[in-house]
């Protein structure tokens, strides 16, 4: 399993049962915890399901609640809560008409538009630091294995 | 992928129990995979979001470690594997702790059950608020491992 025997072929199959995972982990987590969207085509599937959005803007309120940016336009959630325009929330909803969504729970992020990029530049800011520091422990060398002890 | 920071001090600190430098840089290398995978799959193969969540169940750390460690020369590549795979195991443990409304932060056991885990202690995008915490640990460990290591010449 761990020898350079038949290196090519293991390479496929752990490859490709890396993607036969993948396909498989989208037709269930598609069935189990179906995206928010669908509530465009409402039918009576999604009637009694609870589903999940999250970090979506709000992009105009009213007395009943707030229309949301999907990405298949916007949706109208009800709630209580009084949400701010521009505001970005997660919520857990029940779809209740075309395009119509209820809040179960709901939870605005706060500083979601600089929290996002911030968090993305120190975790790419960290791989490449943390690739240039060990680089001198490992050598490129494809014949034995990309990574060759230097010692 | 936010915040490969926090992955990183995560598997840094048990890291330094590991004594072959190259080995500890493959358990750090490990917390960073299910990310990159994850990544890698979402915008590079245009795979779609469920698709990438294979990268964060523990069947996906054992294939993508193993994948990986092909890539490492064969005399070390056994640990190497082992290695890779504590660090996705980190990762995904770390998952955990995000908040994600009690729907559930990662489908760990797919393909057996699509069923999401969660400990729901901190916002997904508060993990920011770490980091200060995360460079005082690593510093932390850093510190003593290089006292550790003297004591031992």
């Amino acid at each position: 399993m761990f020898s350079d025997r038949l290196w090519i072929l293991k390479l496929v199959v752990a490859a490709g049962l890396l993607g036969l995972l993948g396909h498989h982990a989208r037709k269930a987590l598609d069935k189990a915890q179906p995206e928010v969207e669908r509530v465009a085509l409402f039918s009576d599937q999604l009637r009694d399901r609870t589903l999940f959005f999250s970090n979506y803007p709000v992009l105009e309120a009213d007395s009943t609640g707030v229309h949301v940016q999907t990405k298949v336009g916007p949706m109208h959630l009800r709630t209580t809560e009084r949400i701010a325009v521009g505001e970005v929330i997660s919520a857990v909803v029940r779809p209740v008409g075309p395009r119509q969504l209820e809040a179960v729970r709901l939870e605005v992020n706060e500083g979601f538009r600089w929290k996002r990029p911030l968090n993305y530049c120190i975790s790419v800011l960290t791989v490449i630091v943390y690739f240039l520091l060990i680089r001198h422990w490992f050598r490129w060398n494809p014949e034995v294995g990309l990574f060759r002890s230097r010692y | 992928m936010p915040d490969l920071f926090t992955h990183l001090v995560t598997a840094r600190v048990p890291g330094a129990f590991v004594r072959d430098r190259r080995l500890q840089a493959l358990l750090v290398i490990g917390t960073f995979l299910p990310d990159l995978a994850a990544k890698g799959m979402y915008w590079v193969l245009w795979a779609g979001q469920e698709f990438s969540h294979a990268s964060h169940t523990v069947l996906g750390v054992v294939l993508i470690s193993y994948l990986t460690s092909l890539f490492v020369e064969e005399r070390i590549r056994r640990p190497a594997f082992f290695l890779l795979m504590a660090g996705g195991l980190i990762h995904i443990l770390i998952d955990l702790i995000k908040c994600y409304l009690g729907t559930g932060a990662v489908a760990l056991l797919l393909p057996l059950s699509p069923t999401s885990f969660e400990f729901g202690l901190i916002k997904p995008e508060n993990v920011i608020y770490l980091v200060p915490l995360d460079a005082a640990i690593l510093a932390a460990a850093w510190f003593l491992e290089r006292r550790y290591r003297r004591v031992q010449q």
